[in-house]
């Protein structure tokens, strides 16, 4: 067992939820609580304080309490913080609030677990916003935790709507009243407005509604309205915050408060005070207040006209109705008693972690880690070669990381269709499992769900790896490589999704089917190897940055060695492409067109890449546009070669003789030819593009940058290239490209599927 | 306590704030009664007082200086209104609602299936001869509650048989009078009053009837000095028998005359307006308008109005960042733009056009902002070209926010496969678009005409994001700095000069915002009490010189 005994990290920072838990705690033995901080600056913390005499008798060095003041809570922290919250504390309390600290929080945290709820509102269930922030492995994580996880509901009634994991697993933990200073004082009720508590009418689109609705229903009876405008609300009823002194003043002034949540699972703090201070509030009915008071309690309406007539008879200072409501609702004040709440603090909480102290953790499972590396699409190329770059890394990462992994690596199961020498020399601890992917229908995908406690979108179809024994379950992460899937996959293992690029949104005018999003938004992660990419994401799939995991770019063997310069006068340079839209093959014949037509253009041009031979083909769009230059430039017709694709030996042979590497690309992830060629002493001429420049600044490589879209610019490019040669250039940071191969860059790979595992 | 007037007289079925007269009246409202020796009349139709009180609630308007006066409402447009009001109100619960009857057999049925199950399993757990006799007893005492179910749901079933029979005759009826032409004008005429073009001229003949109601209202309306209509689509409010000051915004169609001509409906909607625009501006006696370049080019050389009767009240400035400034956090601007991705989030949900599923992440989108109508001088399509470009060419990671929704649109955003990257968002509300000026990295206008200094140069720098515009009359008239006229204008006519100065701004967004800083702070000045003093000033002369006009036909009777 871990963490000091009896010591809290209350991960909250609700002004009126922290005193009453502080006080509860401590009147179950907790002698030590932590409470953040600082927390998130938006208008939805307007509740949040820090009160630091709360966390008095927590035995920290200095060093450590630096520390935890120093973290915030409401992102993901790091292993050391982890290290030192296992180590201090036995207890921990949370509110879901971030994704990926809230997984930390069910994973690495050793203790107690707390979710704490006080009810979300609006009918929203603790399940609901779990599973959404955890992309749906929230339950399947809670439940994992056993009987160490607790939902410390604050009114019995939250866990009426929640899913049996969190249900089975609720322990009553009421919030207790804080004396409050509104009770002293005399008593006068000569203000006869209404008093209605609406804050951030301007900044909250639910309390703009309340307001509205409030000003449409009882707008004509004499009113004040407190609390906290973060957005100036031009309204003379409308006062803002008010200093407590002076909200006590109202509250021993005004004859009546209205309240108007019929929230079933959530109560607001204000009502209470109001009813502690012997102020009559008329509500309406269907609430948590009519829940707690009862429903014969005075005061609760069922419709606003009833509320307006009870309001005016109230207001105009009816005593004794007044008397007999005020009365009435004392015993709404009854749930909220200090003796009574730790009572229950203590039968709940204590059984609870005598219970669960057997269950605790003490050591890890360090066995060995077994990865699945999915590659989903027909790909030949450069993705093909990263996928088991990929594998090699979660294994040589795992290894630095003093850990053992195990890769089963997934291409298509398409017999034939790679050549054998692709996967010669694999690293032993990667095996060859070839995946077909079959659709699963909804009967299916319900029934997982139900297993496997992760949620899946509703009428969406969904696909599964097939290996032919049990769809890859003997790994406990699934990495897939590229995100060009059918349909959103059925994760019954977490999933790393490695995307690349984001090239429909450059190019033609198709766009990506609506599932390609959708599978990419239900990965637990995402990796991208550029920030141009994740930038993509972000504008183009609406994926969170935070969600998005930029790892160094694995640079395959072929991109070893010092560049060498070999004075050699070479009469060709290569142009790199293949089929993709993106390749830019219109563009970049008129500028070899204008390269031999205009600028006298000497050199020959080899044409190679991926399936290049069917440019050959004749009726493919690429040689009638040839034909059609090379009619009018025929030097264009005897310099063009396509040689097709070249076996990788070959290719590189053919790279190493050429003057220089094109990539007259429109976008992509960065071409590594072009780190190939740079490794050669070969210098590239390359469309300007972010991931191309970003893959150039990472290498130390200094290629002729021309624009994508300019065939005039394009050819001046390529004279230059001509001219120059193989000459001038820094081409490669050899330093650089050996961290890119080395075991920090396989480390970040590890650490993508170390905690998912 | 001196009382002013103004008027409007829109057809049955305006929504004011879907007019873009709507922002300027509620701003000049409010403007005029920073004033507290101002009191404010609004006279109009009837059918356009609850509009109006909304648009006034909605923009939180004090109502304690501010009084609507309104004409009779039609018992026929009433029945209109109630008819168009009632049916959107109902119609969206009808889905949701189960039927009384499905509820109760739901209910019946769940605990038959209770009753069932709990029967099954006293048997399956006997264990002993009293649980079997107890399993028995139990069974025995089902007998009749089963058979009162059964009849119960063989009645109910005789219900649903006699309701769908019932229904599907009705249903047959609706086709045949479906299949009916004048059965579909006769559900046009029910269900939208406004689109039905055979129906206009009805309510045009009815708005002609108000307006003579309204000339008797002002006419008697003694406490109210002088009138302003703050826009001139009815020339015969020119001729009540008060002082009145109308404001010609500007006569755009005639501008652009084959844009607006191929707008579907044009001879029925445009053509007449522009004639009414045309007849109010020969009629009236004191004309405001909201640029020099109106004043002369539209009403000088175009229309012939001596320049005498027309003064030039240029629009107070909006300051948008009161909307969305958030105060007394840890930190404001982090809560601020919080707060802003936040209303940008839920505007997102009325996105058109868009093919894939937005996700939390378009609370990060970087995008250009162009907020405006649909109309052939926004210029929307040589945008979306520059934008196609900008994109394609140029890989800018911005997209493109546009809030004018029509269906052309749509089909240009298609056809140049841009649907992902051109957000429509339409029905903005004020505080969203504030947000949505703020979290834009650069706002832009490429319009080829207007009739005043666009709004968005001011509402776009108050939330301190810069802004580029067309280099067009208007503009010059604000933009006096040369230097800074250069920095932030393009040619719109031309879609290299667009993608020029939106690549440089993009690029420059520092140096841009830094320089168009002290044009903010002159702008900043002209509120919009400043502008409604001006209109004031002008209602005052007006006022006088009708008082003079009076004397001295009392005085030549007299005489």
């Amino acid at each position: 067992m871990t963490g000091t005994p009896h010591h809290a990290l209350w991960l909250l920072n609700h002004r009126t939820a922290i005193r009453s838990d502080a006080a509860m705690l401590r009147s179950c033995g907790y002698t030590g609580i932590y409470f953040p901080k600082s927390f998130p600056a938006t208008a939805r913390f307007r509740s949040a304080a820090v009160i630091p005499h709360l966390d008095k008798g927590l035995s920290l060095t200095e060093d450590e309490q630096r520390l935890l003041d120093s973290t915030d809570w409401y992102r993901p922290v790091g292993d050391e913080i982890w290290d030192l919250v296992n180590r201090r504390f036995s207890v921990l309390a949370f509110r879901p609030w971030d994704c990926e600290l809230t997984r930390q929080i069910l994973t690495k945290f050793d203790g107690q677990v707390i979710l704490r709820g006080f009810g979300v509102g609006g009918g929203t269930a603790y399940t609901t916003v779990l599973q959404q922030l955890t992309r749906g492995r929230g339950l399947a994580l809670v439940e994992s935790l056993g009987d160490r996880f607790i939902f410390g509901q604050a009114y019995t009634s939250l866990a009426d709507i929640e899913h049996e994991v969190l249900r089975s697993r609720s322990v009553h933990l009421p919030l207790s009243l804080p004396v409050s200073a509104g009770a002293a004082g005399g008593i006068v009720r000569d203000d006869h407005r209404v008093l209605f508590v609406c804050p951030d009418i301007n900044a909250n689109p639910l309390y703009l509604r309340k307001y509205e609705e409030f000003k449409r229903h009882l707008g004509g009876l004499d009113h004040v309205i407190c609390g906290n405008q973060a957005v100036e609300v031009r309204d003379p009823a409308v006062i803002g915050f008010q200093p407590q002194d002076i909200y006590d003043e109202l509250l021993r002034r005004c004859r009546v408060m209205f309240y108007d949540s019929r929230d079933p699972r959530h109560l607001h703090y204000h009502p209470i005070e109001a009813i502690r201070a012997g102020l009559p509030v008329v509500f309406l009915s269907g609430g948590l207040l009519q829940e707690l008071g009862g429903r014969s309690v005075k005061g609760c309406v069922d419709t606003w006209q009833e509320g307006r007539h009870l309001l005016q008879r109230l207001a105009s200072g009816d005593r004794r109705l007044v008397e007999s409501v005020s009365r009435s609702q004392l015993r709404i004040l009854e749930a909220f008693d200090e003796e009574r709440c730790s009572a229950i603090w203590r039968d709940g909480l204590s059984s609870r972690l005598q219970r669960t102290k057997s269950d605790r953790p003490t050591v890890r499972d360090d066995g060995p880690v077994k990865v699945a590396v999915f590659l989903p699409e027909r790909y030949f190329g450069g993705t093909l070669r990263a996928t088991r770059a990929i594998a090699e890394a979660i294994v040589r990462g795992a290894r630095a990381a003093g850990r053992e992994a195990r890769v089963v690596l997934a291409p298509l199961d398409l017999p034939g269709y790679y050549p054998t020498d692709v996967w010669q020399g694999l690293d032993p601890a990667v095996e060859l499992r070839p995946a077909k992917w079959r659709p699963v229908d909804a009967a299916t995908i319900e029934a997982s769900v139900h297993l496997s406690r992760n949620s899946f979108p509703a009428g969406v179809g969904g696909i599964v790896p097939d290996d032919g024994h049990a769809h890859y379950q003997d790994c406990a992460v699934w990495v897939v490589v590229s995100d060009r899937v059918s349909a959103p996959i059925f994760r019954a293992r977490p999933v790393v999704m490695v995307v690349f690029d984001t090239i429909l949104r450059y190019v033609g005018t198709q766009t990506e089917p609506p599932e390609v999003a959708i599978a990419r938004r239900l990965a637990d992660r995402i990796a991208v190897t550029t920030s141009a990419t994740r930038n993509d994401l972000v504008q183009h799939g609406s994926i969170p940055s935070h969600d998005i995991h930029v790892v160094p770019p694995l640079l395959p063997d072929s991109c070893v060695g010092a560049p060498r310069l070999m004075p050699s006068a070479s009469r060709y340079f290569v142009w790199g492409t293949n089929l993709g839209l993106h390749k830019n093959h219109e563009i970049a014949l008129r500028a070899l067109e204008h390269y031999y037509g205009r600028l006298g253009g000497r050199l020959r041009c080899i044409v190679t890449g991926v399936r290049t031979e069917s440019l050959r083909e004749e009726g493919s769009e690429f040689s009638r546009m040839f034909r059609a230059a090379a009619e009018r430039v025929p030097l264009l017709g005897r310099k063009l070669r396509i040689a097709g694709h070249l076996a990788d030996d070959r290719f590189l042979r053919k790279l190493s003789g050429a003057s220089f590497f094109w990539n007259p690309s429109v976008i992509d992830n960065g071409t590594f030819t072009s780190v190939e060629a740079a490794a050669r002493g070969v210098p590239t001429v390359s469309s300007d593009y972010p991931a191309m420049r970003e893959l150039a600044k990472m290498l130390g490589m200094c290629p002729i940058w021309t624009p994508s879209w300019d065939p005039v610019a394009m050819a001046e490019g390529l004279a230059k290239g001509e001219e120059h040669g193989r000459r001038d250039y820094q081409l490669l940071n050899a330093g650089c490209a050996a961290m890119l191969r080395g075991d920090e860059a396989a480390l970040a790979y590890w650490r993508l599927v170390e905690d998912l595992a | 306590m001196r009382t002013y007037g103004l008027v409007v007289a829109y057809p049955p079925g305006t929504k004011l704030q879907a007019e873009g007269l709507g922002v300027v009246l509620v701003r000049l409202i409010a403007g005029m009664l920073e004033d507290p020796g101002i009191r404010i009349v609004i006279a109009c139709p009837g059918w356009l007082q609850s509009s109006m009180r909304q648009l006034l609630r909605e923009a939180q308007v004090t109502m304690d200086r501010l009084e609507i006066r309104g004409t009779r409402v039609p018992y026929s447009v009433r029945w209109l209104q109630w008819r168009q009001n009632g049916s959107s109100k109902i119609r969206p619960l009808r889905g949701h609602r189960r039927r009384p009857l499905d509820r109760i057999k739901g209910s019946v049925l769940d605990t038959l299936q209770q009753v069932k199950h709990r029967t099954q399993f006293l048997w399956a757990k006997a264990c002993t001869p009293s649980d079997l006799a107890g399993a028995t007893f139990w069974s025995l005492l089902l007998v009749p509650v089963f058979v009162g179910a059964m009849g119960i749901y063989v009645a109910a079933k005789a219900v649903r048989v006699m309701d769908r029979a019932t229904t599907s005759a009705l249903s047959r009826i609706a086709r045949i009078i479906k299949a009916d032409r004048a059965a579909a004008k006769v559900r046009t005429l029910i269900k939208s009053p406004r689109l039905a073009t055979w129906i206009l001229p009805l309510f045009n003949e009815l708005q002609e009837l108000q307006i003579a109601a309204l000339k008797q209202l002002m006419s008697q309306s003694t406490d109210v000095e002088s009138w302003l209509c703050p826009t001139a689509f009815w020339p015969a409010l020119c001729k009540a028998p008060v002082p009145i000051v109308v404001t010609v915004p500007d006569i755009t169609p005639v501008e652009f005359i084959v844009g607006f001509a191929s707008l579907p409906g044009a001879l029925e909607t445009i053509v007449p307006v522009v004639d009414r625009v045309r007849s109010t501006a020969r009629q009236a006696k004191w004309i405001t308008v909201y640029s020099e370049h109106v004043r002369h080019q539209t009403l000088l050389d175009r229309l012939g109005v001596g320049l005498g009767r027309v003064r030039v009240v240029r629009h107070g400035t909006s300051n948008l960042s009161q909307l969305i400034q958030i105060r007394g956090t840890s930190d404001d601007v982090a809560a601020t733009d919080e707060l802003c991705r936040d209303l940008f989030w839920s505007a997102l949900h009325r996105t058109r056009y868009r093919t894939m599923p937005i996700y939390e992440g378009a609370r990060e989108w970087r995008f250009i902002l162009y907020p405006s109508q649909f109309r052939p001088n926004k210029n929307i399509v040589g945008l979306l070209e520059a934008y196609q470009i900008l994109l394609r060419r140029h890989l800018v990671r911005e997209k493109l926010v546009l809030t004018a929704e029509s269906p052309s649109v749509g089909e240009h955003v298609v056809a140049m496969g841009l649907q992902n990257d051109v957000v429509v968002i339409p029905g903005l509300s004020d505080q969203e678009l504030a947000a949505c000026y703020r979290l834009a990295s650069l706002a832009i206008s490429p319009t080829l005409a207007e009739g005043a200094c666009p709004f968005m140069i001011a509402e776009s720098l108050s939330v301190g994001t810069p802004v580029i515009v067309s280099d067009i009359p208007v503009t010059r008239e604000l933009l006096e700095d040369d230097g800074l006229r250069r920095m932030m204008c393009f040619d719109p006519y031309r879609t290299s000069s667009i993608v020029e100065r939106t690549l440089w701004a993009l690029s420059h967004r520092d140096e841009l915002i830094a320089a168009q800083r002290p044009l903010w702070e002159r702008m900043r000045g002209r509120t919009w009490s400043v502008a409604a003093r001006e209109y004031l000033a002008v209602m005052d002369e007006a006022a006088l010189e009708w008082k003079a006009r009076s004397k001295q036909s009392v005085g030549a009777i007299a005489e």
